[in-house]
């Protein structure tokens, strides 16, 4: 934290301001460093939180007939693990890794909305605290994190109140979703309005368009996706909370509405939202891959162009989560068109990264283990994503633990990967210390070793027939031994994790001290002390490639030398 | 933002007057908006008593007034 | 700095790889388990070959993608005398080529899913005549209605082999999917939709299915069977199913449960048995006369073995009524019947449910037992 001078008055015998304490300081500050320290904090709290509600999944399906959780109880913490670890982890965790470091990596002071960056802050804090609190009330939202109607409307048609079973979720379970989703869409609107003006209008001179950073170029995407995605299912949310409450009836059929309705709003949110979660870790990789191969970024321009693709492509694929419900033919050939197109920007960048690698001259240190390991990972959920876009197949497979497998080999195996490089990369940089590699190395290993005997098995488990979002399934189906090697793959998980905040902890009592620039990197933000001075920059650099901080390093060899970008 | 170019060409006695003239400037006009939008979703939960709504949506106005005529 | 660890890296990684490879392999025999990949269907068959043709090229994919990854690792890892590696921007000739060759390949995959897709449904039968059934899914459980046949049953689904079937979808509470894994791929049941499900059973057996759209407290327990029997065995049933209940059963147990079925407050306020408390099925007629049903059709109840949404199963081996040490009837080993436990606490089996009844003395539950056991 900067020291701050005292320059009102000669007296210092006064009661201290609030935005003198160290308190005040954090609850007033509108530094995009502090900001981001305070996202990252809170998004690690939620994804801790967000874990114990996978532990507890896993413990009731370890065997079949568990009796560990009720229905009711089970219910709740299975949408309330997608809710947290999406909305209350992935984004602001990403948020957060962005508002601290794109702002270093343009060459810029601070964002171009200081107060509305706090704002959005902590709208997250206060969103991710209400929706939690929801759990003490016994009335978390318990209908899924993707919320279909009519299940979420609070009564049936032409009834009052739900009988013991019928037809809908009594209580408020579903309006601390809906609610929450909407606080959170705020937070995710103002944040990304910050972001687009700020990477525009705010960039280093000389640092055009084509020679920012690639976690800059995806974060920037990101921003538009959340931007044209969030009004879809703010509207769905508004509805549902008016059919709720107000007596419509958006999504009851029967009386002119349509369950479909529902589908489609969300999911036309729902799937830009996946590219959310993955693109700022895709600019990760490419930030760091790069760094620890010795070698620039192979192919900028179709990596970049390629996150492009990916976000106009990404509204015209929203009903691949639609195939089973009965629309006509000729638009699910569509939208396995569709879908089949976004498959290649995303395959494109996978071999750009090996491209980097290849040739290069690699060093493993922890932000390159997760590097890779996000690589190997990512491609697996990549695979079976298109494998799901074939649609007869998916017909089988869509709402069972093949898509369970799926979704956590892109989005632990992807995102969370990535987001670990990052820590390991730039925590340097934040707090001054190095994390201890030999603890990131047993974290890297038993993670990734967690993550497989997790999530294969749940490959074969979907091919046998196991539906998703059961909370106990039967002894004699055949699915007792993969659902416990998916237990203990949890477990091995969640030890990884503890590792990770041993580490964590350790190192910022007494950890080794880094200096400024202790991978040897090549962008903006390694140019400064660690942590940067409240100013960033005391001059800000004029840019002449795309590797601004390598150039200064190496004038003899410096890429605007022998490449024109 | 990006024009305090030649700014600490002067380290060391004016580093201070630097820091403060280009440091973002605290507000608490941010957590106090989050606050009431806050109070104002919650008060949709309980609706059954409508007075937690009408507060959160007075302080939701005060705050948006309060930070549009901050110094900034 | 080199990193002992990857010493053993290829060791591991063959390990690893060998387990789950082999591990899928043992999904083929999945033995008890709805499988895909034991398909009885024309419908699943397509499904199925799909499912092996997208195995395969995924992991060729995998193998040759990953082996480069895996090599490039290994092969430049940073070695103490290893020279500054040349600064390569991009080479956009490869990249061309690797955009369009998997593109290639992508689209040739997107024909065949399509052409799947619109001949999924196109299949031969030795049946001239499809089966229309009219699935309505409850919370939380099938009921099957014959629409031509004026039967209504649930839990089980009993189709002749080799026959088109076609099954319309209705729900009037929440969205459901139903699914029979070794027979066809889901459709969703939405309220409002009408939804059709077509498929064929080739093979005469019993098939689990299940819904697959999450609908609330009891989704894990709303299951079904699959009945597929010979056309003479189905038309057998046909014709026992359409019979009335009788009025008045001879078995003086049977004869009292019935009473308890039809008391006030029994069970006749949520359950219909043709005959007794139901003139017909009128519901299955469309126009005003349609209602939705409560609980189950208890009509030919004896003849099923599946109830509460497959959650339990009964038989009349295991639900042996005898004169207990009173006098009263009651059943020999309680443990043993499903009847017996879902009748004794419903909410226990199945929290939430619809069944929420008065607690019943053993000798009422072996009453009833015997009642619904007569009816065959």
């Amino acid at each position: 934290m900067a020291t701050r001078t005292i320059t009102e008055g000669v007296s210092i015998a006064r009661r201290r301001r609030l935005s003198e304490t160290y308190i005040g300081d954090w609850i007033m500050t509108t530094d995009h460093k502090k900001i981001g320290i305070m996202y990252m904090i809170t998004a690690f709290f939620f994804f801790l939180v967000g874990g114990v509600d996978a532990l507890l999944i896993r413990t009731q399906l370890a065997q079949p007939n568990g009796k560990v959780l009720s229905p009711d109880v089970y219910n709740q913490i299975f949408t309330m693990h997608a809710v947290t670890m999406i909305f209350l982890f992935i984004m602001p965790m990403l948020t957060g890794l962005g508002n601290y470091i794109v702002p270093l990596m343009i060459g810029a002071r601070d964002m171009a909305f200081p107060r509305m960056n706090a704002f959005g802050y902590w709208v997250v804090l206060f969103a991710g605290l209400f929706l939690t609190s929801s759990f003490l009330f016994g009335a978390a939202p318990n209908a899924g994190w993707f919320a279909y109607a009519p299940l979420t409307e609070l009564s049936g048609p032409g009834t009052t109140s739900c009988g013991n079973a019928v037809m809908c979720t009594p209580g408020p379970n579903m309006d601390f979703w809906a609610l929450g989703i909407l606080m959170l869409g705020i937070s995710s609107i103002s944040a990304s309005i910050n972001f687009v003006v700020t990477i525009l209008k705010l960039r280093a001179p000389g640092m055009s368009i084509n020679r920012m950073p690639l976690f800059t170029w995806m974060t920037l995407i990101t921003a538009f996706l959340l931007l044209f995605s969030l009004p879809s299912v703010t509207m769905a949310s508004i509805l549902i909370l008016l059919d709720r409450h107000l007596g419509t009836h958006f999504y009851v059929a029967g009386f002119g509405g349509d369950p479909l309705l529902w589908q489609h709003l969300f999911w036309s949110f729902g799937h830009p939202e996946v590219y959310i979660l993955i693109l700022p870790a895709f600019g990760i990789i490419s930030e760091v891959l790069p760094v620890f191969a010795r070698k620039p970024i192979f192919g900028y321009t179709f990596i970049a162009w390629s996150g492009v693709a990916i976000g106009f492509l990404s509204f015209t694929v929203w009903a691949h989560h639609m195939f089973a419900v009965g629309l006509p033919l000729v638009a699910q050939a569509f939208f396995a068109t569709s879908t089949t197109l976004i498959a290649i920007p995303t395959a494109v960048k996978i071999f750009n990264w090996i491209g980097t690698i290849y040739g290069g001259k690699l060093s493993f240190k922890a932000p390159m283990l997760f590097a890779l390991g996000f690589i190997a990972m990512f491609l697996i959920g990549g695979l079976n994503g298109a494998a799901l876009a074939i649609v007869p197949f998916d017909y089988q497979v869509t709402d069972t633990y093949f898509v369970v497998a799926h979704l956590h080999y892109v989005l632990f195996g992807g995102s969370v990967f990535g987001i670990f490089a990052g820590i390991y990369y730039w925590f340097p940089k934040m707090t001054g210390k190095l994390l201890n590699e030999r603890l990131a190395q047993v974290h890297f290993w038993l993670m990734l070793i967690g993550l497989n005997l997790t999530f294969f098995p749940m490959h074969i488990l979907g091919l046998l027939g196991m539906p998703r979002r059961i909370y106990t399934y039967p002894d004699n189906l055949g699915w007792n031994e993969l659902n416990l090697i998916a237990t203990i793959g949890a477990f091995t998980i969640g030890i990884s994790i503890l590792v990770f905040v041993w580490n964590f902890v350790v190192t910022l009592r007494s950890g080794q001290v880094a200096s400024t620039d202790p991978w040897n990197a090549f962008t903006l933000e390694w140019d400064t002390d660690s942590p940067p001075k409240p100013y960033n920059f005391a001059e800000i650099p004029t840019v002449r490639s795309r590797r601004p901080f390598y150039d200064k390093k190496n004038p003899e060899t410096a890429d605007w030398k022998s490449v024109t970008h | 933002m990006a024009e305090d170019h030649g700014q600490s060409k002067n380290p060391g006695a004016s580093n201070e007057a630097v820091e403060q003239a280009i440091k973002a400037k605290q507000s608490y006009w941010p957590i106090v908006l989050a606050a009431s939008l806050t109070l104002t979703l919650v008060g949709v939960i309980l609706m059954s008593h409508p007075i937690v709504f009408w507060v959160g949506v007075a302080f939701v106005i005060v705050s948006f007034i309060g930070w549009g005529i901050e110094r900034h | 700095m080199r990193m002992p660890i990857f010493r053993g890296m290829k060791r591991w990684g063959a390990i690893l790889s060998a387990l789950l490879l082999s591990s899928l392999l043992l999904a083929a025999c999945g033995g008890n388990s709805p499988s895909i990949l034991n398909p009885s269907g024309p419908v699943a068959l397509k499904e199925s070959n799909l499912f092996w043709f997208i195995l395969v090229v995924a992991t060729i994919v995998f193998v040759v993608v990953e082996g480069l990854l895996i090599y490039s690792i290994v092969r430049f890892r940073e070695r103490p005398n290893s020279p500054n590696p040349v600064q390569t921007h991009g080479n956009n000739t490869v990249e061309i080529i690797w955009t369009i060759v998997p593109s290639f390949f992508l689209f040739v995959v997107l024909i065949g899913t399509i052409y799947t897709m619109f001949g999924l449904t196109t299949f031969s039968s030795t049946n001239s005549r499809p089966l229309q059934i009219r699935v309505v899914g409850h919370q939380w459980w099938w009921e099957f209605d014959y629409l031509n046949e004026h039967i209504v049953t649930a839990d089980e689904l009993v189709i002749p082999v080799g026959t088109r079937i076609e099954a319309q979808l209705l729900s009037q509470n929440v969205i459901h999917s139903f699914w029979v894994p070794e027979l066809f791929g889901k459709t969703d049941v939405v309220p409002g939709h009408n939804n059709m499900s077509v498929f064929q059973a080739d093979n005469v057996g019993t098939y689990r299915g299940q819904c697959t759209e999450f609908c609330g407290l009891e989704h894990a327990h709303m299951n079904f069977y699959v009945i597929v029997k010979s056309q003479d065995d189905y038309n057998a049933w046909v014709t026992s199913q359409e019979q009335s209940a009788s009025t008045t059963p001879t078995d003086p147990t049977a004869l009292a449960g019935q009473k308890l079925f039809l008391g006030s407050g029994g069970c006749q306020g949520c359950h219909g048995i043709v005959g007794v408390n139901l003139k017909d099925n009128q519901h299955l007629n469309s126009g005003a006369d349609a209602s939705v049903l409560v609980g189950p059709n208890l009509t030919h109840f004896g003849s099923r073995r599946n109830i509460a949404g497959a959650v339990l199963q009964w038989d009349p081996a295991s639900c042996v009524v005898v004169t207990g040490s009173g006098g009263q009837p009651t059943i020999q080993n309680p443990d043993a019947c499903g009847l017996y436990q879902w009748l004794k606490d419903p909410q226990a089996v199945k929290p939430g449910s619809d069944m929420v009844i008065r607690s019943l003395s053993d000798t009422e539950i072996a009453q009833l037992i015997a009642y619904l056991e007569s009816l065959t």
